[in-house]
């Protein structure tokens, strides 16, 4: 078997270990000071905080399923009217930020909190995650099976029951469970709604004592419960049913009499999910662009493009490099370090910013408080969804072209950089733009552990609303959605196709 | 000078024979031909020889020097050989004359131009030079490849299967022009194909690989009209197959008795190969076969004759073929092919 260039092997090995070590040292010194921290977990204080966590998931995750796969039912398999407008907005909440969308229903309904306003604002957010997978799903599905159905006697309804369901259900599965890890992790909105959750917890007790050692333990208990969830969703992922790309016209099931009712339906969602959010950020941006401090907003501007700019670069060369390793080599150890990024994926960025603290504090105070731990941060949340993207153009690009580079003499090292990486390169840089977006909207990491002179969109934002000025914070989450919320979505690939399965 | 030796190369993937004691010798300038169904270890034996693969036993050697052992294999980079694969592989994001220079290191820029301007008018597509591969036709493609692959001036050049990815018109076209700008450049060339009239038109020289084995080497002529056995007879053309007996040195069978080629042992019995084109048919009303079938392929035709309840194809000049349902003599012209035993 090939060697992968040292370069890629020092470049992997370093990665693996940036984004693995910081946790264990969190877990290693909680099993130090384990009756401290057993202490602080065993108060009633734990328990609520586990049954505000838990319920806040489940209803989340319920309505976000319901709400999604209506969505990708009725635009992609029903003669609903605007189908394909409505999946546009359907997709759009997945640009704005949640903390953004809870922002902006705070100042329209002031004083808004508690279990039911995180419930709706987390509802709106998450269903685009599940609009997009089982749309994915239906469209894969092969349209016959439900055109025998029909055949054999059954109602419109029973099909949808009996035959579209049970088919797509793996899809959905997936997609509530990925909804589910999102609510555990979320802190901004939940904080700024002021919902008792492990994530708020956690954070206040970081802000609200020298001790660590009540936060760290929290953070153990969310981490193990995100291990459960991901552990439900591996086993219950299963494989998706493989049809063929369906061919030729699709049924449209024809909903009769509930056409106008179905199309209310999507255009209410709309309205709360995306145009009540927008106008009331658009609204308060113009009242607060009269006392708006320009000079504040450029620095904090340049101070989220800088960041998001070297974090997407850096994760973009590691990304590359795992991936040409694992994908191009098939080496063993390159699997491993792959599959390590891929395993603290889910781990709340919170728990992963309060790790860094941490680690940088006792082992590494050289870079505490500077832009290095926080650009490491960013490495551990965001490298997964980079290995996510480059994987395709990196696997996609012929091995026989490496062979023929090689057979006319440019050795094997040279050839993945004159060969592999130029042909893989529009992926490679749509991916890594995809993540330096991503990194442009991140909060709670970027609030654990930026250097006090480093402001960005989101630390400014939130800043703004701790003081409760919400016209303040509102040109800066108009700002976050126009330049990362909308080109992210974009970019989106799964968004992509989702839009245009529906209008084909 | 280019001189190709394998000896005894053997080549297993799990435990599967895919290449079993592979002998062959290439010499210099010579157009040799790998004929083999699917699955007879074709690609692998090319990429045992480029160098992606290694021998799970015996030895390659290229001038003289071992490229390939069990135990080690000098990298495909430092081999000196150049690749037409089957589907041309080009580069996507380099435009034609990009593709043609890939491969030449080591030349002023000025000369390496010259050599891209030599190939491209080799391969007739000057006025492509700057074209991006995608707006190629499937024979433009391949004629760059082969450009490619001839412009390092390696010692070696191996095709895999160019022509099977086009039509059947381009196909033999293409198969003149490539056998041309290999003779131009003086290359030695491996061909790898299924297909048995591309080894027989093209080749100097053919070797039958059947099950991870060379069967039979020899020149077009040599192989086409004495297989070494019934199984290349019917895999090479048209063959049809009859018992036959020999006796006072001909062979008896239901046609009457033919005259065979090579020694002939007195009464054994064994099969006797036809080809279809050695039949003549001769209408006759009084002739014991009878015309059951005809295919007509404009040029020829194959007619399908039932003699004495044995049905033989005979190809037949088209316009005049015989027709069915007519009376025939069946005539064999030339010498048989004789497989005792079967």
């Amino acid at each position: 078997m090939r060697k992968a260039p040292a370069l890629v092997v020092a470049l992997g090995v370093f990665a693996a270990l940036v984004t693995t070590v910081p946790i264990g040292y969190l877990a290693v010194r909680l099993v130090q000071g384990w009756q401290l921290a057993l202490a602080e977990i065993l108060r009633f204080r734990t328990l609520e905080l586990l049954g505000n966590t838990g319920l806040l998931v489940l209803a989340v995750t319920a309505s976000a399923l319901v709400i999604g796969f209506s969505q990708a039912w009725l635009t992609t398999k029903t003669n609903v009217v605007f189908a394909s407008g409505f999946a546009v907005t359907a997709a759009l909440p997945l640009a704005i930020p949640s903390y953004v969308m809870a922002l902006s229903y705070i100042s329209i309904f002031n004083g808004l909190s508690g279990f039911f306003a995180a419930w709706l604002v987390l509802t709106l957010a998450t269903s685009p995650l599940v609009f997009l997978a089982v749309t994915a799903a239906l469209a894969r599905l092969d349209s016959s099976s439900e055109e025998v159905a029909r055949t054999l006697g059954l109602g419109r309804l029973q099909v949808l029951f009996k035959v579209t369901w049970p088919q797509v259900r793996t899809a959905a599965t997936a997609s509530g469970l990925l909804v589910a890890l999102y609510v555990l992790g979320e802190f901004g909105a939940i904080a700024l709604l002021r919902y008792d959750t492990f994530t708020r917890a956690i954070y206040n007790a970081y802000r609200g004592s020298f001790d660590r050692t009540s936060a760290a333990a929290l953070a153990v208990v969310l981490l193990l419960i995100t291990l459960l969830v991901i552990w439900f969703e591996r086993k219950y992922r299963g494989g998706y049913v493989a049809s063929k790309k369906q061919l030729g016209k699709k049924l449209r099931v024809e909903l009769g009499a509930w056409r106008l009712p179905a199309a209310l339906w999507l255009g209410l969602i709309a309205i709360f999910s995306t145009a009540l959010p927008i106008s009331s950020l658009i609204i308060w941006s113009i009242q607060g662009s009269a006392n708006l401090d320009l000079k504040v907003l450029l620095d904090a501007l340049w101070g989220s493009v800088q960041l998001a700019g070297l974090a997407g670069i850096g994760i973009g060369i590691f990304g590359t490099a795992i991936a040409l390793w694992s994908i191009r080599y098939r080496s063993r150890l390159g699997q491993v370090v792959e599959w390590s990024s891929w395993a603290i994926h889910a781990v709340p960025a919170i728990v992963v910013g309060l790790a860094l603290v941490f680690f940088g504090a006792n082992v590494t105070p050289w870079i505490y408080q500077t832009s290095w731990l926080l650009l490491i941060a960013y490495l551990i949340l965001f490298l997964p969804n980079a290995l996510a993207g480059l994987a395709t153009p990196i696997a996609q690009v012929p091995v026989l072209l490496e062979e023929v580079s090689q057979s006319l003499g440019v050795p094997a090292n040279k050839s993945m950089v004159r060969v592999v990486l130029p042909i893989a390169l529009p992926g490679i840089v749509a991916a890594v733009s995809l993540v330096g977006l991503t990194v442009l909207k991140e909060l709670p990491a970027t609030l654990l552990l930026r250097p006090s002179s480093l402001n960005t969109l989101a630390t400014r934002l939130w800043g703004a609303t701790e003081d409760l000025a919400y016209s303040q914070a509102a040109p800066y989450a108009l700002l976050l959605v126009i330049i990362a919320g909308l080109p992210a979505l974009a970019l989106n690939l799964q968004a992509r196709r989702a839009l245009s399965e529906v209008r084909s | 000078m280019a001189e190709l030796n394998l000896r005894g190369i053997t080549k297993t993937f799990d435990g599967l024979n895919v290449l079993q004691g592979v002998d062959l010798e290439v010499h210099d300038r010579e157009l040799f031909a790998v004929l083999g169904a699917s699955a007879a270890g074709k690609s692998t034996l090319l990429r045992l020889i480029a160098g992606f693969e290694k021998p799970t036993d015996g030895t390659i050697e290229l001038d003289g020097t071992e490229i390939s052992n069990s135990t080690s294999v000098l990298v495909p980079e430092k081999r000196n050989l150049g690749i037409v694969p089957q589907d041309s592989a080009l580069f996507p994001h380099l435009d034609v004359s990009q593709n043609i220079g890939f491969g030449l290191s080591g030349l002023s820029a000025k000369d390496k131009s010259a050599r891209v301007a030599e190939l491209l008018e080799l391969v007739e597509l000057t006025e492509f030079a700057n074209a991006r591969v995608d707006q190629l036709s499937g024979g433009q493609a391949q004629r760059v490849a082969l450009a490619r692959a001839l412009a390092p001036k390696p010692a070696l050049i191996l095709l895999d299967e160019p022509f099977s990815a086009l039509d059947a018109e381009l196909r033999s076209r293409l198969r003149q022009d490539v056998k041309a700008a290999l003779r131009a450049e003086g290359a030695t060339a491996i061909l790898v194909t299924h297909d048995q009239e591309e080894a027989l038109s093209l080749a100097d020289k053919v070797a039958v690989l059947r099950n991870g084995k060379i069967v039979q080497v020899g020149a077009p002529t040599e192989i086409y009209s004495s297989p070494v056995d019934v199984g290349i007879a019917t895999f090479l053309g048209d063959s049809v197959l009859i018992d036959g007996l020999v006796t006072g040195g001909k062979i008896q069978t239901v046609l009457g008795k033919l005259t065979a080629s090579g020694e002939l042992v007195e009464g054994q019995a064994g099969t006797v190969a036809i080809r279809s084109e050695n039949f003549y048919l001769q209408p006759n009303p009084a002739g014991d076969g009878e015309v059951v079938g005809r295919v007509f392929f404009g040029h020829d035709a194959v007619v399908e004759v039932d003699i004495r309840g044995v049905k033989i194809r005979a190809r037949s000049n088209g316009p005049f073929a015989p027709e069915v349902g007519m009376k025939v003599t069946v005539w064999v012209r030339g010498t048989v092919n004789f497989y005792p035993g079967s």
